[in-house]
């Protein structure tokens, strides 16, 4: 217990509470603030987009190789960030599999906030397709056969019903997958650089600041906890109030 | 009208019958719980698929295995309203109802007038904005009865739809669902574990047990004369099979039933409980069915008693309470029983 209290109320007690807001005021710590915003939402967004009908073809649709499927998205949930960094790196790098590719469409993506952005939805995505399959896999089926007696197609059906039944999972999913996203630290680093305004998001400034401005560091981690808390309030009846 | 053979393997279930129905008749699926009828219900809407046989709608064919003929279900214009009613707990009472109408391309305004219509018309007016989650259970079934018809099916499904319904809420539910059946223009099939309600709602009677049809006709005919225990049991009677020769029924056993009729071979004997006579002496005069047995169990209701008797066959007897309390039944004990033959009804398996 005091184990994971301690840190918590360290950083509580180091923090420069009379410069609080200059401190997260300064120029570099709006800057990092606002492009986290961005990249996380961006990559919830991507991840929404593609996520569910990934989760809805794990859940859903029975073909060969869907374990394999599921296992391939979980991976980045266990794997170390600063590897999937790496791995982003080969294959969309400027010598990675597709990077010639890409260069040609002219598209350059290490380095680039669209890097933060992909290297985020990489590592956060897992989370909201875990979140909606299950939601998925729970659901009752049967709502969807009494749709079907009532004529409804197969695309109708997933947006009048589906959707609307599996949204609460949807939901925590995103949230989930959000505030993994603005922590994300390692794969960001590796594949998208620390630039300033580009890709130095919250996580990134805080790891710099720490060697020149403690005050900053120390601020910016006290709302990336307080970010943390607030999902853990939010999402707090599915994980315990059902329990 | 509808003419399907079914034949669908499901886990233990083997369900293998025909079926068919007019327009003009509702038709009841009785039947002991896994006796297949719900099965038999999603693969005539279907939701499973058969794995022999082929329905055929007014002519048309949904379905048909050996040829891979298969219509899905939302093609088939078929009306379900499932045992638990399955309403979308997203949508209002309103959009349920619309949700066929809205599926099938109706513009959205058009769907709720006509949808608000069909709520009217089940006496739901009123309740248009309503959650499911907030409608007690005879409204709930009032509105999937509304869903399941404001698509216009030519088909109509009932899978067991008062048994969510508290005793109250059931005769009144029932009645309106007798109007609403009798209104609909269409096959009409309601699934059912309960005979009263089967015999509420339906003239003719299908009895399904393991997936076989046992029995078909009306509820009369179905009464007179069972085919098998499950009815036998719900009518109330004593059943047996057995063969029959020179005015007696012999049972697998080696009983023998003396009966009054002078039909021959595979016979049912019933044997309606008022008949079986019980006595502490062994009976003088006239009855040709006398055993010796012994009472295993009385159950008492109003002013009659039902005495269970393990004799060389297994009967249950009717008596009034005041008999059974004179023979002193609920302490078990030898007791004879005496059947006329001519009180023993007979008749072909």
């Amino acid at each position: 217990m005091l184990f994971f209290l301690l840190p918590l109320a360290g950083l509580v007690a180091r923090a420069p509470w009379n410069d609080a807001v200059g401190q997260l005021s300064a120029p570099e710590s709006r800057l990092a603030f606002q492009l986290s915003l961005l990249t996380s939402f961006s990559a919830t967004a991507l991840a929404v987009v593609f996520g569910v009908p990934l989760a809805w073809l794990i859940a859903r649709v029975r073909f060969r190789g869907r374990n394999v499927l599921r296992a391939l998205v979980t991976l980045p949930m266990v794997l170390p960030p600063v590897v999937g960094g790496v791995a982003l790196l080969l294959a969309f790098g400027r010598r990675g599999l597709l990077g010639p590719l890409l260069a040609a469409a002219g598209i350059h993506l290490p380095f680039t906030t669209a890097g933060a952005v992909l290297a985020e939805t990489f590592v956060a995505m897992p989370f909201l397709v875990i979140t909606v399959e299950a939601g998925l896999r729970s659901m009752d089926l049967r709502y969807e056969e009494a749709a079907r007696t009532l004529g409804a197609g197969r695309w109708y059906l997933f947006r009048r019903v589906t959707l609307p039944l599996v949204l609460p999972s949807l939901l925590a999913g995103s949230v989930l997958c959000w505030a993994r996203a603005l922590g994300e630290f390692g794969a960001t680093i590796t594949f998208a650089g620390n630039f300033p305004g580009t890709t130095q998001t919250l996580p990134l400034a805080v790891y710099l600041e720490l060697e020149t401005r403690p005050d900053a560091a120390i601020m910016l981690s006290l709302v990336l906890l307080l970010v943390s808390l607030a999902v853990l309030v939010g999402l707090r009846d599915r994980w315990l109030g059902a329990g | 009208m509808i003419e399907a053979s079914v034949g669908v393997r499901l886990g233990t279930l083997d369900l293998d019958l025909e079926l068919s129905a007019a327009d003009d008749e509702v038709v009841a699926v009785l039947g002991p719980n896994g006796a297949g009828k719900t099965t038999l219900l999603r693969a005539l809407a279907g939701l499973l698929p058969l794995d022999r046989g082929r329905v055929v709608l007014d002519g048309v064919v949904l379905e048909d295995a050996a040829a891979g003929v298969r219509v899905p279900p939302e093609k088939r214009r078929c009306g379900v309203v499932f045992q638990d009613y399955l309403l979308f707990p997203h949508l209002s009472a309103v959009e349920n109802v619309a949700f066929g109408l809205r599926s099938r391309g109706m513009g959205r305004r058009d769907a709720r007038a006509r949808a608000a219509a069909w709520l009217e018309l089940v006496g739901l007016a009123g309740q248009e904005e309503a959650r499911p989650s907030a409608l007690s259970g005879g409204q709930a079934q009032r509105v999937a009865l509304a869903r399941a018809l404001a698509g216009d099916p030519r088909l109509l499904l009932l899978d067991e739809p008062l048994s969510a319904l508290d005793a109250s809420s059931r005769v009144q539910v029932r009645r309106d669902l007798v109007r609403h059946l009798a209104a609909f223009r269409g096959v009409r099939l309601v699934v059912t574990h309960d005979p009263l309600e089967a015999a509420a709602l339906a003239g003719r009677l299908l009895v399904v047990e393991e997936g076989r049809l046992v029995q078909s006709g009306t509820v009369a005919e179905v009464t007179a004369r069972p085919r098998s225990r499950y009815v036998a049991d719900l009518v109330g009677v004593n059943l047996f099979r057995g063969r029959a020769s020179a005015g007696s029924v012999t049972l697998p056993d080696g009983t023998v039933i003396a009966v009054a009729d002078p039909i021959e071979g595979d016979v049912f004997a019933v044997i309606h409980p008022r008949a079986v006579a019980l006595h502490r002496l062994r009976p003088e005069g006239t009855p040709r069915n006398v055993w010796l047995g012994e009472a295993t169990g009385v159950e008492q209701s109003g002013d009659r008693a039902r005495v269970r008797v393990e004799a060389p066959l297994a009967l249950v007897a009717e008596v009034t309470a005041a008999a059974a309390a004179e023979l002193r039944l609920a302490q078990g004990g030898p007791v004879w029983l005496s059947v006329k033959a001519t009180e023993v009804s007979v008749y072909p398996a």
